[in-house]
């Protein structure tokens, strides 16, 4: 293992565990909405694979690399430039293959959670 | 937004303030941007006069409250449209068949009410969605496997009162038939449970699905004589192993000996779900020298033998996954090449790894073919979102239709053939060819699949539904049907099990008038008008 990777490795370590700690009740219950009813299109992959078509991609995140060619993470949680209105108006409308989401399946609560988890400060 | 037929807005009023006295004010929604929500996605209709629109959603949480709703309902007259998780895209999703009726959403109702890894069955709510059920049974250690469509957010329920179908064997695949027991809130508002559920004091509502009498299970699949409010689910006890195995064939008239083979295995409860592919014919991101195999129409046998020869690739593959005791997966699979080495001169094998279920934790996201084994996902959602394909023109949704063949080779090509010159004659590339293979989601009937591209663009969508309208007429001079379809196209597609004068239909709607009298049970669904609407048949 090179000194870069161990480094690396620590580094993501200790901010994955600063974050883990960090998230508001509000955002550690939009984590919980997410992983439900976001992850499975949007979600990190294992081995962190993208763009492909099938096992070991995500449709969402898949769509994303697509669509942004490099020039914004395709997993949402990596992203730090979303907007709550962005979200919300996504979430509710649907964007091209996503459909729309009602309140009875992510309530209004949920949604404001999720973007405080989506947005919150890093 | 739209009201109900035949209602003023005073009334509408009035009826909706007797449902917030029923499920409170934050379940009913009235406003234009929560009605906006019950939208189809998909619609063929999007943003159209056409387009299928609700009035209002009202969302009980227990099945006192539904019957409540539906004796409002009949009061007023007002159409009431169930849905279960509303998730059933492609068909329609949570927008209703009649322009101003009330989605009746069922997603707050989501207990799972017994999982019974004994007798194998699981209770549910319509509500519930494939995710939930898997977690539940893997918190819970129990030793089921679920039978999953495509997309895990939908409900067992709605999945199986639409014919859903999944993956593993037969007997699961077709959800509907899956089935063991119904309760349901009858037109007027009278909670009715089915088989052995109509006994009181029984605990076999799971086990007995007939009780005595005629069945009338079937009358609420698919339709609109009452709002199904609880479910059985028949459940498959976890197999020990399973190993994915496939068989090839090199000559292009190989087929009909491989299917009769395959029906075989199928009928005997060997095999799980065939998967049907042709090495030959061409990656889903490249299907260019079918493309040119086909400029000048269908192709002869001779071409078409003398096109797989110059692959230098079998014509066919199958590939089953075998379940059970790793014994009983070796010596099937033993069986398997024997019977086929015996009938197809020429014929070749591959197995993979063996694998002992259930699936740990770790190893599902990595997992191939997640819904073979069950476990729920949205990885389909790539054939609508953006892809390589569809990066210079994303469509923003899409119509399946299924085309349903008997089970032979004749008529697979027959509904390759005939969906594919339909496609050029209106212009389109053809979606089937002479190497299309069938999905054999239904263990007795081949399906051949089209997807049409759905849009917000009003001009792309007419193309479409012109489209999708012309394969179902096509088809159904072929002596073939679809099985499941959106609203927009559901009279079309069931105009065409015309038998006798349209005799089914007639009978339908007989029964419709005498269940549902006021006609407020989702009027139109599946081509079964009340009699009041019956000019409403497009």
């Amino acid at each position: 293992m090179s000194k870069l990777t161990i480094l690396c490795v620590l580094f993501f370590s200790f901010a994955g565990a600063a974050q883990a700690q960090e998230l508001s009740p509000s955002e550690a219950s939009g984590k919980v909405v997410f992983d439900k009813w976001c992850e499975p299109c949007h979600g990190r992959v294992a081995g962190g694979v993208f763009g492909g078509f099938g096992a070991h991609a995500l449709p969402g995140t898949s769509a994303l690399m697509i669509k942004y060619k490099g020039d914004l993470p395709p997993v949402l949680e990596d992203r730090v430039d979303l907007q709550p209105i962005y979200i919300s108006t996504v979430v509710r409308n649907g964007l091209y293959g996503m459909p729309i989401t009602r309140k009875t399946e992510v309530s209004e609560a949920d949604l404001e959670n999720v973007i405080a988890y989506l947005t919150r400060p890093r | 937004m739209a009201l109900p037929p035949n209602l003023s807005q005073a009334e509408f009023d009035s009826a909706l303030g007797e449902f917030e006295a029923v499920v409170g004010t934050d379940w009913v929604f009235s406003s234009d941007a929560d009605v906006a929500l019950y939208r189809d996605s998909y619609s063929p209709f999007w943003g159209e006069d056409e387009e299928r629109i609700a009035s209002a959603a009202v969302a009980p949480d227990s099945v006192e409250e539904v019957q409540e709703i539906v004796r409002i309902a009949n009061r007023y007259l007002i159409p009431l449209y169930p849905i279960s998780t509303g998730r059933n895209l492609t068909y329609g999703g949570a927008a209703p068949t009649l322009t101003g009726s009330v989605v009746l959403d069922l997603k707050r109702m989501n207990r799972i009410i017994e999982v019974n890894d004994k007798r194998n069955y699981a209770l549910v709510e319509p509500g519930v969605s494939y995710f939930d059920l898997f977690k539940y049974i893997r918190e819970n250690g129990l030793n089921l496997m679920l039978d999953v469509p495509d997309p895990g957010w939908g409900s067992p329920m709605g999945n199986s009162l639409d014919h859903g179908v999944g993956y593993t064997k037969g007997p699961y695949r077709d959800h509907f038939g899956s089935h063991i027991g119904l309760e349901i809130v009858s037109a007027e508002g009278e909670l009715i449970r089915t088989g052995a559920g109509a006994i009181p004091g029984s605990d076999a509502w799971q086990d007995f699905h007939y009780g005595v009498g005629p069945s009338i299970d079937g009358l609420f699949a698919q339709s609109n004589f009452g709002v199904v409010t609880k479910m059985g689910v028949k459940l498959m006890p976890m197999p020990e192993t399973f190993m994915n195995c496939t068989v090839t064939a090199p000559r292009y008239q190989d087929l009909q000996a491989m299917i009769e083979e395959v029906n075989y295995l199928e009928d005997s409860l060997l095999v799980g779900m065939p998967f049907w592919g042709s090495p030959v014919g061409g990656g889903l991101f490249d299907a260019s020298p079918i493309t040119e195999l086909m400029q000048n129409g269908w192709p002869s046998v001779e071409q078409l033998e003398e096109f797989v020869t110059a692959q230098n690739k079998h014509a066919w593959s199958v590939s089953f996954h075998l379940y059970g005791p790793e014994e009983i997966v070796h010596a099937t699979w033993a069986a398997i090449q024997r019977r086929f080495r015996d009938k197809i001169p020429g014929v070749a094998f591959q197995e993979e790894d063996l694998h002992n279920l259930p699936i740990s934790d770790e190893d599902i996201p990595a997992l191939p073919d997640k819904a073979l084994l069950g476990i729920p996902n949205l990885e389909i959602f790539h054939i609508v979102a953006r892809n390589p394909m569809t990066d210079a023109d994303q469509p923003d949704g899409h119509a399946d239709m299924f085309t349903m063949t008997e089970r032979t080779a004749e008529g697979l090509h027959t509904a390759a053939r005939t969906l594919a010159e339909t496609f050029i004659d209106l212009g389109f590339p053809p979606a089937t060819h002479p190497f299309t293979t069938p999905i054999a989601f239904y263990s007795r009937a081949y399906c051949v699949a089209i997807l049409v591209p759905t849009w917000r663009d009003p001009a792309k969508n007419a193309a479409s539904r012109a489209l999708y309208e012309k394969c179902l007429d096509n088809i159904a001079e072929k002596g073939m049907g679809t099985y499941r379809t959106a609203p927009a196209f559901q009279d079309l597609a069931v105009s065409k099990y015309s038998f006798n004068d349209g005799a089914l239909l007639k009978y339908q709607e007989k029964l419709k008038d005498a269940i549902d009298p006021n006609g407020i049970i989702s009027p139109g669904r599946y081509g079964i008008w009340p009699a009041n609407m019956r000019n409403n048949r497009g």
